[in-house]
């Protein structure tokens, strides 16, 4: 998939745990571990919104389009 | 739910005293047509006349209506099967919609088969070229088979749905 989740990058700028943020936006550590390792077929504005407020960082901090070719 | 019990325990009775007591017979009724076909007069009825069946009509045709026997009871196997699936709560397993496409697929090739059977047997029988239009009930397989094959897109949309819907965080 071209879009890349940079959210562990996000998170180690942070110095924040994978755990911490899943409290933090009100989501399981598994759904978390889905958008971290790209699995997430997509994911809702609620929860980028939450994440971003977490963060505080924009959504193209945690998203990032890379070209298939 | 309970309707999915009443279907099960109804398939499962039609398979116990049906098609379990049905292999043997009909595999014995094949030996029987091959060995020794004199022994009994075989009537071909076509729905218009009766004709006394020479012995190579007999064993084609007999062959012809086992193998399609045969080929429903691994159906009804295999819908046995789907409704396991469904008791144990996975309707979007890979084999349900295996299992839909080749129930279809067969359902089909046993009507077309049958419908052709017939018509050539009141072909070469009978001597007549006889094309019964309407709701005939080898049409009606045809439909129901062809009816599995879209519940089995269906069920693969649903899946193809279903995983997105848990991947979306």
């Amino acid at each position: 998939m071209p879009i890349i989740v940079n959210l562990d990058v996000v998170l180690a700028k942070r110095g924040m745990k994978s755990y911490e943020l899943a409290d933090k936006v009100g989501i399981t550590t598994a759904n978390l571990s889905i958008l971290k390792t790209g699995k997430a077929k997509a994911i809702r504005f609620s929860t980028l919104e939450a994440i971003c407020k977490a963060l505080d960082c924009q959504p193209s901090d945690i998203l990032e389009y890379v070209s298939d070719d | 739910m309970r309707k999915l019990v009443i279907l099960k325990s109804l398939v499962d009775f039609i398979w116990i005293v049906t098609c379990i007591p049905g292999i043997p017979l009909l595999l014995f009724f094949m030996v029987f047509v091959f060995i020794n076909p004199d022994s009994v007069n075989f009537v071909i009825d076509t729905g218009v006349s009766k004709t006394e069946a020479s012995t190579l009509q007999v064993q084609l045709i007999a062959l012809v209506l086992v193998v399609l026997c045969f080929i429903g009871i691994y159906c009804l196997y295999l819908f046995r099967k789907t409704l396991r699936y469904f008791q144990q709560v996975k309707p979007f397993h890979e084999d349900v919609i295996a299992n839909f496409y080749k129930i279809g697929y067969l359902l089909s090739g046993i009507g077309i088969s049958a419908l052709m059977v017939f018509f050539l047997a009141r072909l070469f029988v009978d001597n007549k070229f006889r094309i019964q239009l309407g709701i005939s009930s080898y049409l009606l397989i045809v439909c129901l088979g062809l009816f599995f094959m879209v519940l089995s897109e269906v069920f693969k949309v649903a899946k193809h749905a279903k995983e997105e819907n848990e991947l979306t965080v």
